[in-house]
């Protein structure tokens, strides 16, 4: 940090940069997969509109049993989501939608889907949502 | 145990404890990091124990994924098994 002084004061760490955690946030919630289902599901409704839970969430890769996902649901991944201002969700009935900050895994999402072709095999080979999406298109 | 497993057990063993459906539990989330629990008891080798407050009790975990909730280690039967 002692060379703080010759860097510019756009990059001062010491003045916060936003951005930086919000990429820090963005991954960590993507690092699910069904944190990754659920911002998938939603990527094809508007604002607004509630998608049924879990259903939202499964896996095409992972089948799981539904109590099992419905608890880390609701303990784990839709707090974290909600938290990031990704979705917002409701318990009763069991619901989920786009939050105000659901722009930011969409942009990552779609950027992904759109280069499947420059991605190494090793990332979709097997990978059911990806050959979904593929498909869709 | 699978990927998250020990977040499910966690839940289910305080759960039952107080008598609660497990979904409807405050949730695990507010008191450690789901995550961070989940990659601590994925860790091969050491021995280790994790202690924390949660919805009113104290949980202990360790590397074995053995669960104490105020100090009664727990036992999940058929009907609340988790993989």
């Amino acid at each position: 940090m002692g060379d703080a002084d010759t860097l510019s004061m756009s990059l001062n760490p010491s003045e916060g940069p936003d951005w930086a955690a919000r990429w820090d946030r963005l991954y960590e919630a993507l690092s699910a997969e069904p944190r990754r289902m659920i911002i998938a599901s939603l990527l094809d409704e508007p604002q607004g509109r509630r998608l049924p839970l879990p259903e939202a969430a499964e896996s095409p890769n992972k089948p799981q049993d539904d109590e099992t996902l419905r608890i880390e649901l609701c303990h784990n991944h839709l707090p974290l989501l909600a938290e990031a201002g990704y979705v917002r969700w409701e318990q009763d009935p069991f619901v989920v939608q786009r939050g105000p900050r659901f722009e930011e895994p969409e942009s990552i999402m779609e950027v992904l889907t759109d280069s499947l072709d420059a991605l190494p095999p090793s990332l979709i080979n097997n990978c059911k949502i990806f050959r979904e999406q593929v498909n869709d298109d | 145990m699978t990927e998250t497993g020990i977040v499910v057990a966690v839940v289910e063993a305080v759960a039952a404890a107080d008598g609660h459906d497990p979904v409807e539990a405050e949730p695990l989330y507010e008191y450690v990091n789901p995550d961070a629990l989940t990659a601590l008891c994925k860790q091969d080798g050491g021995e280790w124990s994790l202690t924390f407050q949660y919805a009113g009790h104290q949980v202990t975990v360790d590397h074995r994924s053995q669960i104490r909730v105020d100090g009664v280690t727990y036992t999940p039967d058929a009907s609340n098994r988790f993989d």
